[in-house]
């Protein structure tokens, strides 16, 4: 990739970045943590999808939630 | 119906309407802990916390920093008095957590240690789903942190310290209160000149 595209990539990314931190950050309290418990149900599908493609286990943080969901 | 009943059916909905999230209904099952008073008094804390002055971060549990009523009585029967209350609402155990409403929470009793019982009575309340939530402030959280000193700890404080979170004359009474400078000092060289001590 030309040099100049790739550094106008990472500045675009870095910027994208920084208006989703900025979002986030300026969220209510209860969107906060809707966004939370969101972010943990994608965590525990990708780890669980890692684990079923033989890409390691299901740390035990994740797994004591996942019990906790019942 | 009469106006009155109206009224009341109404005044029920506006106060507890049911939680959008798990964290308002485990607050409803820590707030009936408190109306039985089996504990008098709590606030959120650990990253939950931070999360709640910052932004969402991955974290999977709950810590509950919790005062019980009489000082006097032993921690182990105050635990079991926890235990027996969510035991009769169902709810289960994995090692130091209990499983309420999709969250693994841990209740941490802080009656013994001065910094955690201040933490709570100064906690900040914020409107979590409906509800009035007691959250530890930023300045008592960098205490604590401190006090623990894991990497992850101090990780959380940079994290404030990004963000402008901490009043510096606050939390330096409150390290100075609490002989927490000489701690503050090892780890100093990470944030900002404010902060410098």
């Amino acid at each position: 990739m030309n040099t100049n595209i790739k550094d106008a990539v990472v500045e675009d990314l870095k910027r994208r970045k920084a208006v989703m931190r900025h979002y986030v950050r300026n969220l209510s309290p209860t969107e906060k943590i809707v966004h939370l418990e969101l972010l943990q149900k994608r965590t525990y599908a990708l780890a669980e999808s890692r684990q079923n493609n033989g890409k390691g286990e299901i740390n035990q943080k994740l797994k004591t939630w996942r019990k906790a969901q019942g | 119906m009469g106006k009155g009943g109206i009224e009341v059916l109404e005044s029920d909905m506006t106060q507890n309407p049911s939680p959008s999230t798990n964290l308002g209904a485990v607050v409803d099952v820590v707030g009936e802990m408190m109306e039985h008073g089996i504990i008098a008094d709590y606030a959120i804390g650990g990253a939950v916390a931070a999360i709640l002055h910052y932004e969402p971060f991955s974290t999977f549990d709950l810590d509950i920093f919790f005062l019980i009523n009489d000082g006097a009585k032993s921690l182990v029967l105050d635990m079991s008095e926890i235990y027996d209350f969510v035991r009769t609402k169902g709810f289960e155990f994995d090692h130091e957590f209990i499983m309420i409403h999709g969250w693994p929470v841990q209740f941490v009793e802080a009656t013994h240690d001065s910094l955690w019982v201040e933490a709570i009575q100064n906690a900040e309340i914020m409107d979590v789903d409906g509800r009035q939530v007691k959250v530890i402030d930023a300045e008592h959280l960098a205490a604590m942190w401190i006090q623990a000193g894991r990497r992850k700890d101090i990780r959380k404080i940079e994290m404030f310290n990004e963000a402008g979170k901490m009043d510096a004359d606050i939390l330096k009474a409150l390290l100075t209160r609490y002989d927490l400078l000489s701690n503050w000092k090892l780890s100093q060289h990470n944030f900002s000149d404010e902060y410098q001590y």
